[in-house]
C-alpha cells in the first residue's frame, strides 16, 4: 500500500545500518515493552522543553517583552515551589506521598519477612546436617562396637583395641570438626542470604502497594484531572499556556512556536513529574527577562510590565524611555542591569 | 526487515550515513525518528542493563574518560527494579542529547569514527554518570527514611527462600570464572542471550562466533571425568 511506503523505506534504512546487524533484532526485543513505553513518553516530554527554547531563542524581543505578564504567569504556575502546591497537584502529591510511604514500608517489611526465612532456611539446613551427623556418630560407634565386642573373644589383641579406639576418637573428632564446619557454612549461608538484595524485588505485597500508586497516579499521567475530583489547579497551568499562547500569537504571528506550546501543553503531566519541569521554568523566565543586547527601540513600552528585565549598554531603547529605565535599574553582574520596581514600575499596568 | 553481518565496519558506516540523513531532512521528528529511536532505545537498554550487571560499566565510562564516576562500585544493594529504573531514565536522557546534538549540528558524523551504535552506546555512558549520582543520592535519602519509619509486624509472602538459594548457588559458579570477560559471557548465555546477542553486548569486536568458542572451551575445561 502507499500509506507504508515510507515505512518501508525507513525499515530497508535501518535494517541495512549498524541498527541492523545480526542479532540486534532479537537483542532489542528482550527490552520490555512497558519500560520502552515510559522512555518514549519522557523523551518526548523532554523533547518539547528543548524545542520550545530553541522557539523562544528564535522569538523576537518586541513578541517577548509584550507577552512577558503572560509569560510571568505561565512560570509562576508551573514553579513547584507555588503551583506544585496548589489545587489539583497539592492533592493529588500528598496522595502519592502517602502511598509512596506505605511502598517504603511495604519493602522494608519485606526485607525483614526475607531475613526471616533466610534464617529459618538456614536453620533447617543445619538441622538436616545436624541429624546426618548423629546417624554417622551412631553407625560409627556400633562399628566401635562390634570392634570391641571382636576383642573381647580375642583378649590377646590389645593392640587392635587400642587401634580401634583411636580409631572411634579420631571419627569422633572429625565430626566436630564437620559439625563446626558445618555450621560455619550455615552461618556463611544465612549470611549470604540475609545480604541478598533480590529479596525483596520479587514481594508480592510491595508490588501489589506499587501499582495501586500507578492505578493512583494514572489519570495525572495521562492528563485526566477530573478522574481525581479534586480541585482545578490542572485547569489553571492550562489556562497559564492558553494566556501565553495567545499574547505571543498578538504579538508576533508564529504559528510553529504556538504547535510547540500546544504540544509542551499536552505533555505538561509528564514534564511536571520530572526534573524536566525545572527546565520549562528557567526557559519560560528566560524568555520573559533576557533582553540582553536587544533592540527594542520600536516597541511602544507603554502599558507594559518591565521589572525584572535584564538588559546590557547594548540593548537599544526607545529615546523617551532610556534615561528612565537607566535610573530604575541595578547592575546584578558585571555589565548587567535589571530593571527594578520604582518611578517605571509605576507608569506601566501590571 | 533484512538483517547483516556485523562486519563490514565501513559499509556499514556509509549505510549509518543514508540513515542519518533521512532522520536530518525530517528534522529529527516524525514517524520514520521515533522508529529509531525505538531501536535505539531497546538496544541502549539492553547494553546498559548487561555493563552494570557484569559490574563493567565504571570501567567502560573510564575507558571513555567520563568524570564524576567512582572507579567500581557493587550493585548488591540495588534491586532488580531499581536497576530497570536507572537504564530506563540513562536512556531518555541519551535519546535527548543524541537529538539535542544532532539539531544543534554536533551530533553523529559518518566520518566521527563511530557507527551510530556505537556513538549512542557513547552517549549512553556519558549520561549515565549523572542518573547513577543522581538514584544513589535518592536511594541514600530513602534508606535513611525508611530506617526512621517504624517497622511493623512482617507480612505472609511467597516462599523466596528456594529462589535466593539458586541464585546465591549461581553466582557462587560464575564467581570462580577469573577471566571477566568469560564470566559475562557465561552469565549472559546462562540466561538464554544467543552467540549474536552476546557478540553485540560485549562491543569489542568479539563475533559470534569465537562466543561460541569462548563457550565451547568454558564446557571442556569444566566438564567432569566422568564425562557429564
Amino acid at each position: 500500500m502507499a500509506a507504508d511506503e515510507p515505512l518501508r523505506e525507513v525499515l530497508d534504512l535501518v535494517g541495512a545500518s549498524s541498527l541492523g546487524t545480526d542479532g540486534m533484532s532479537e537483542l532489542c526485543s528482550r527490552t520490555p515493552d512497558h519500560r520502552l513505553a515510559v522512555i518514549r513518553r519522557k523523551t518526548a516530554a523532554r523533547n518539547a522543553v528543548d524545542d520550545l527554547a530553541v522557539e523562544f531563542d528564535f522569538l523576537s524581543p518586541l513578541a517577548r517583552i509584550q507577552a512577558r505578564i503572560a509569560l510571568e504567569h505561565l512560570a509562576h504556575t508551573l514553579s513547584p515551589s507555588t503551583a506544585s502546591r496548589s489545587g489539583v497537584t497539592a492533592g493529588a502529591e500528598d496522595l502519592a506521598l502517602d502511598l509512596a510511604l506505605d511502598l517504603a514500608h511495604d519493602l522494608d517489611r519485606a526485607r525483614a519477612r526475607a531475613f526471616d526465612l533466610a534464617l529459618a532456611h538456614a536453620h533447617a539446613r543445619a538441622r538436616a546436617l545436624a541429624r546426618d551427623l548423629a546417624l554417622d556418630l551412631a553407625r560409627a560407634r556400633a562399628r566401635a562396637d562390634d570392634l570391641d565386642l571382636d576383642l573381647d573373644l580375642a583378649h590377646d589383641l590389645d593392640l587392635a583395641h587400642d587401634r580401634a579406639r583411636a580409631l572411634a576418637r579420631t571419627l569422633a573428632r572429625a565430626r566436630d570438626r564437620d559439625l563446626a564446619r558445618a555450621r560455619d557454612r550455615d552461618r556463611d549461608l544465612a549470611r549470604d542470604l540475609t545480604g541478598a538484595r533480590a529479596l525483596a524485588r520479587t514481594l508480592a505485597r510491595a508490588q501489589a502497594r506499587a501499582h495501586a500508586l500507578a492505578r493512583i497516579l494514572a489519570p495525572i499521567q495521562l492528563g485526566d484531572l477530573s478522574l481525581l475530583s479534586l480541585p482545578d489547579g490542572g485547569v489553571l497551568l492550562s489556562n497559564a499556556v492558553d494566556g501565553a499562547v495567545t499574547a505571543l500569537l498578538e504579538a508576533e504571528d508564529e504559528t510553529h512556536l504556538v504547535s510547540v506550546l500546544n504540544r509542551v501543553r499536552r505533555l505538561l503531566p509528564d514534564i511536571r513529574e520530572s526534573d524536566t519541569c525545572r527546565r520549562l521554568v528557567d526557559i519560560v523566565c528566560r524568555a520573559r527577562d533576557d533582553f540582553l543586547d536587544a533592540d527594542l527601540t520600536e516597541v511602544d513600552l507603554t502599558g507594559v510590565w518591565l521589572e525584572g528585565v535584564q538588559w546590557t549598554a547594548s540593548t537599544r531603547w526607545p529615546a523617551a524611555w532610556e534615561e528612565e529605565i537607566r535610573q530604575n535599574s541595578e547592575e546584578i553582574a558585571l555589565g548587567i542591569w535589571e530593571v527594578r520596581g520604582g518611578n517605571t514600575r509605576e507608569k506601566v499596568l501590571v | 526487515m533484512a538483517s547483516r553481518p556485523v562486519g563490514a565496519a565501513v559499509e556499514v558506516a556509509s549505510e549509518d550515513a543514508v540513515l542519518f540523513a533521512r532522520l536530518a531532512a525530517d528534522g529529527f521528528a516524525g514517524p520514520a525518528y521515533d522508529y529509531v529511536c525505538d531501536r535505539l532505545a531497546r538496544y541502549g537498554y539492553q547494553v546498559l542493563r548487561a555493563w552494570i550487571r557484569s559490574g563493567d560499566i565504571f570501567a567502560r565510562c573510564a575507558e571513555k574518560k567520563i568524570k564524576g564516576l567512582p572507579p567500581s562500585a557493587g550493585w548488591d544493594e540495588w534491586t532488580k527494579h531499581e536497576i530497570d529504573d536507572l537504564v530506563q531514565e540513562t536512556v531518555v536522557n541519551a535519546l535527548s542529547k543524541f537529538r539535542r546534538d544532532a539539531l544543534a549540528g554536533r551530533g553523529w558524523r559518518p566520518d566521527g569514527g563511530a557507527n551510530l551504535t556505537s556513538y549512542f552506546t557513547v552517549t549512553c555512558l556519558a549520561a549515565f554518570s549523572a542518573v547513577y549520582k543522581s538514584h544513589r543520592n535518592a536511594r541514600r535519602r530513602h534508606a535513611e527514611s525508611v530506617a526512621a519509619a517504624q517497622r511493623s509486624q512482617p507480612v505472609q509472602v511467597p516462599d523466596i527462600a528456594e529462589e535466593v538459594t539458586e541464585q546465591a548457588a549461581a553466582d557462587e559458579r560464575l564467581s570462580t570464572i577469573a577471566d571477566p570477560v568469560l564470566q559475562f559471557v557465561v552469565r549472559l548465555a546462562a540466561e538464554g542471550y544467543s552467540h549474536r546477542e552476546i557478540s553485540i553486548l560485549l562491543a569489542d569486536d568479539t563475533t559470534a562466533r569465537a562466543v561460541e568458542g569462548m563457550l565451547y572451551r568454558y564446557r571442556q575445561q569444566t566438564r567432569r571425568p566422568d564425562g557429564r
